[in-house]
């Protein structure tokens, strides 16, 4: 009897074996399958659809052709002693489709640094100030000067003239389309010594947009 | 016979691995914008002052040669001069010296020494506050 009842328990195939467990998944499966296929098949299917463009704006700010009136800043300065001041004008604009949110200035000595870019106190300072008008030029290159027959604005503050991300105003051309007639005035203090005699530093002048606060558009 | 699991220290390492380079990343991408920016460069040199170019004048020494004058009736004219000054060094290191203004370009100037030899006449501009090089002459005595 003992025999009889172990030979019918090993010819079953119960849930509890591996095969068992196997046969069962892929009974699942199929009754799944074929559950979802008539499912597809039986169910009414309505569809639309549309279409959204969006377009980034863009961020765009340049300064004017160089050595042209519209830029000026790429005309070096020679001999230049204590107390001289080097006037450039530059038009900045807004030639992107977006207001800017801010303009930045960021200086970085090219080359190898001199003390006219290394000493914050009696190194050359900078100055930012902006015209309604272009700014009227006289003189011959490079001793180029400037008046203004319009109003004038503070940009930026005198301030040494090495300097990373600093806040420029009044700026018009936080607008889009719209420029500002910018002169860039350099000066080297009276209290610059010996020392810097002879000295020549190239300092390149960045001027960075960023986008204005985002809205709902 | 489970899993073999991290142990405890390693788990909460790479938790926290995990978390400062989520709190490194992130507000990066929060603070992402729109930017754009045009540069030019603008070029500085400063000036070197020179020394006058040439010279022009005559000596004469008295006392036995303890004592040399000097008369400049011009010399080179320094661009942006602001002043001028002449010196004379006698001998022992005793120096007699003349500023002149930067229109003036002669003038007498003497020394006396206590030993002979040569006498060193300087000339040179000043900018300012920037002094220039020498022009220098060694004088002797005949």
């Amino acid at each position: 009897m003992a025999r009889t009842a172990t030979s019918a328990r090993s010819s079953r195939i119960g849930l509890t074996s591996t095969s068992g467990k196997v046969l069962a998944s892929v009974a699942l499966l199929g009754v799944a399958a074929s559950v979802a296929g008539l499912g597809t098949y039986g169910s009414f299917t309505s569809t639309t659809s549309a279409s959204e463009t969006v377009t980034a704006g863009t961020v765009d700010v340049q300064l004017g052709a160089a050595g042209t009136t519209a830029n000026r800043l790429t005309v070096a300065a020679t001999g230049v002693i204590p107390g001289d001041t080097i006037q450039r004008a530059a038009t900045l604009t807004n030639a992107g489709n977006q207001n800017f949110g801010a303009v930045t200035l960021s200086t970085t000595a090219v080359g190898t640094p001199t003390l006219l870019t290394t000493d914050a106190l009696n190194g050359l300072q900078v100055a930012v100030d902006a015209c309604t008008v272009p700014w009227t030029e006289t003189g011959t290159a490079p001793a180029y000067t400037y008046t203004c027959a319009g109003t004038t604005t503070t940009v930026l503050p005198t301030r040494p003239i090495i300097g990373t991300d600093i806040a420029l105003t009044n700026l018009a051309s936080i607008t889009t389309a719209k420029a500002d007639n910018l002169r860039v005035t350099a000066t080297l203090p009276t209290t610059a010594g010996n020392t810097f005699q002879g000295l020549t530093s190239t300092v390149n002048l960045a001027f960075t947009a960023t986008q204005r606060a985002a809205t709902n558009r | 016979m489970g899993r073999r699991r991290r142990p405890r220290r390693v788990r909460f390492l790479v938790r926290v691995l995990i978390g400062v380079v989520l709190s490194t990343w992130l507000p990066t991408a929060a603070q992402a914008a729109f930017t754009d920016a045009d540069a030019a460069p603008v070029a500085v040199g400063t000036y070197a002052v020179p020394a006058p170019a040439s010279i022009t004048g005559t000596f004469s020494c008295q006392n036995n040669r303890l004592s040399m004058s000097v008369t400049l009736t011009d010399f080179g004219a320094v661009h942006r001069a602001t002043a001028y000054t002449v010196t004379l060094t006698a001998p022992n290191g005793q120096v007699t010296a003349n500023s002149l203004p930067a229109g003036t370009r002669a003038t007498t100037i003497t020394r006396t020494s206590t030993t002979v030899g040569t006498y060193t006449l300087r000339v040179r501009a000043s900018v300012g506050t920037w002094t220039g090089q020498n022009l220098e002459r060694v004088l002797a005595c005949p």
